[in-house]
């Protein structure tokens, strides 16, 4: 039987998610590092608002039921393979309406 | 061009003034650095209040490619599931309305910050509280069951487990497996845990009960340390350990103060004279039953849940071993032999035999519901199997 430890961080980071339907796909095909994403606004009333691309996505916040925690393996050496717990999620955005297309108007 | 003029220049595409948002937006790029290596797993409150305390939690893989994740003091079973979603981890995010500002009326330009996208992922491990599978602990600590300390030559070449070996062996928290080896009636000897010979305990338990009556003491409020010494006065010996251990099993123990538990006790008197025969006569085995016991134990038919089958169709009616502890663990299994002993139980007859697949808070009803049938027989609900054949 194989064993692995976790253990949280001395230090906990709260970090969030944005849920989005489907998959992303990167403009120019070159992968995802390092490329935008989107806008996040927010409106007045709290409402999370996501430019990506051509679309106007209208989302939620919500707490999660289930919170995550997100882990990272490190290997000390051979045998002491362990995770160590980075951040725990407890709130998402998620954007799960049909994004709205921008039309972009030419100024006459 | 100034990066904000793309900001509000695809703000202003998307029909939205800036006075209508809060401010600052948030920019999502993803991190220059790969970081696909992480891991989610989804966490219920258990957990989290574990991990955020910074207790350690294990996973446990077996050879059969499934795993478990233990705490202190519970088990789950891990799964990865699959979204078609996309989840994007910010690592620093503003995403609650009162810690935004608004625009002044008529505001003209956008203020931005960026975030770091750390990764997408597009699968989480899960969690499901399950009951751990601790078959293979009977196994290992009744492998070599304890005779007493003349017969300990026997086992010279045995292996024998302490509690570490077992933590590395069972998927099942420490807790969990320390409550186990309880139930099992598991005996800790020179750093091993093991089991009893029931023989070994009947003769031990002999000697105890002789000596208690000889000294014309109560069963329900002994001395422990006199009780340990007349027993090994007489000559015959009981280790001190083991003397514990029995009345740990068939007691209670507070400092010096001891005594028998008078259901525990009588079903210690039931199992030993259902060893002796594969059936019984039931009117007999009552009465000898009865006659067996120190005065002042009766013979309770309610004592014996989980430890025999009584047959009261029968003419006459018999009773036989069947033990609860000696049952499979799968849940499958289980319900097999349940239902080739007999072909319909009532709910109080079962219930014994059920118990340990519970979770805390799980009902059996939900466990019959699942792998039984059930029926109206005589106006009593009783519950048999689902397979026809």
């Amino acid at each position: 039987m194989v064993q692995f430890k976790i253990i949280r961080c001395d230090v906990l980071g709260e970090w969030a998610i944005v849920e989005l339907q489907g998959e992303l796909k990167s403009r120019y095909n070159n992968g995802i590092n390092g490329n935008l994403i989107g806008d996040l606004h927010f409106s007045k009333t709290g409402e999370p608002i996501m430019i990506i691309g051509h679309h106007v996505l209208y989302g939620q916040v919500k707490k999660l039921e289930k919170p995550f925690a997100v882990m990272k393996k490190t290997k000390k050496d051979e045998e002491n393979t362990k995770f160590d717990i980075q951040a725990i999620i407890k709130t998402k955005l998620i954007f799960s309406s049909r994004p709205k297309p921008i039309i972009l108007q030419v100024p006459t | 061009m100034d990066p904000m003029d793309d900001v509000k220049s695809r703000l202003t595409a998307a029909k939205l003034p800036v006075d209508s948002i809060l401010r600052p937006s948030q920019l999502i790029r993803f991190d220059t650095e790969n970081n696909d290596e992480l891991i989610l797993i989804q966490l219920d409150k258990t957990t989290l209040d574990a991990v955020e305390a910074g207790q350690e939690l294990i996973i446990r893989g077996m050879e059969n490619d499934t795993s478990v994740l233990c705490t202190a003091d519970e088990t789950y079973d891990l799964k990865e599931t699959k979204t078609s979603n996309s989840l994007i981890l910010l690592n620093d995010s503003q995403l609650d309305k009162d810690n935004l500002s608004t625009y002044p009326a008529g505001a003209d330009r956008v203020e931005a910050v960026g975030r770091n996208a750390v990764c997408l992922k597009s699968s989480y491990l899960e969690l499901k509280r399950i009951v751990p599978d601790t078959s293979r602990l009977r196994e290992l600590v009744s492998q070599s069951p304890y005779k007493g300390p003349t017969s300990e030559e026997d086992y010279s070449d045995a292996k024998l487990y302490s509690l570490l070996d077992l933590l590395d062996m069972i998927p099942a928290s420490h807790q969990e497996i320390v409550t186990s080896l309880k139930e099992l009636g598991a005996c800790f000897i020179d750093g091993y845990w093991r089991t009893l010979d029931f023989e070994y305990v009947v003769e031990c338990m002999c000697i105890i009960l002789r000596v208690v009556d000889s000294e014309s003491w109560s069963c329900d409020d002994l001395n422990f340390v006199d009780l340990v010494q007349k027993v090994n006065d007489s000559g015959e010996l009981v280790p001190f350990n083991i003397v514990d251990h029995l009345i740990a099993v068939y007691g209670t123990r507070e400092g010096d103060r001891c005594s028998f538990i008078m259901t525990k006790l009588s079903r210690f008197f039931a199992e030993m004279l259902l060893q002796s025969a594969d059936s019984f006569d039931f009117n007999e085995f009552i009465e000898v039953w009865g006659s067996t016991m120190p005065s002042g134990m009766s013979a309770d038919e309610e004592n014996l849940a989980g430890l025999a089958l009584i047959d009261k169709t029968a003419k006459p009616p018999t009773i036989k071993r069947f033990s609860a502890k000696e049952l499979p663990q799968d849940t499958e299994k289980r319900f097999h032999i349940l239902f080739n002993a007999r072909e319909k139980w009532t709910m109080k007859e079962i219930s014994p035999y059920l118990e340990d697949l519970c979770l805390q808070g799980q009902k059996i009803s939900s466990i019959l519901t699942r792998y039984a049938r059930s029926s109206l027989t005589g106006g009593e609900k009783v519950y048999s199997s689902r397979k026809t054949s």
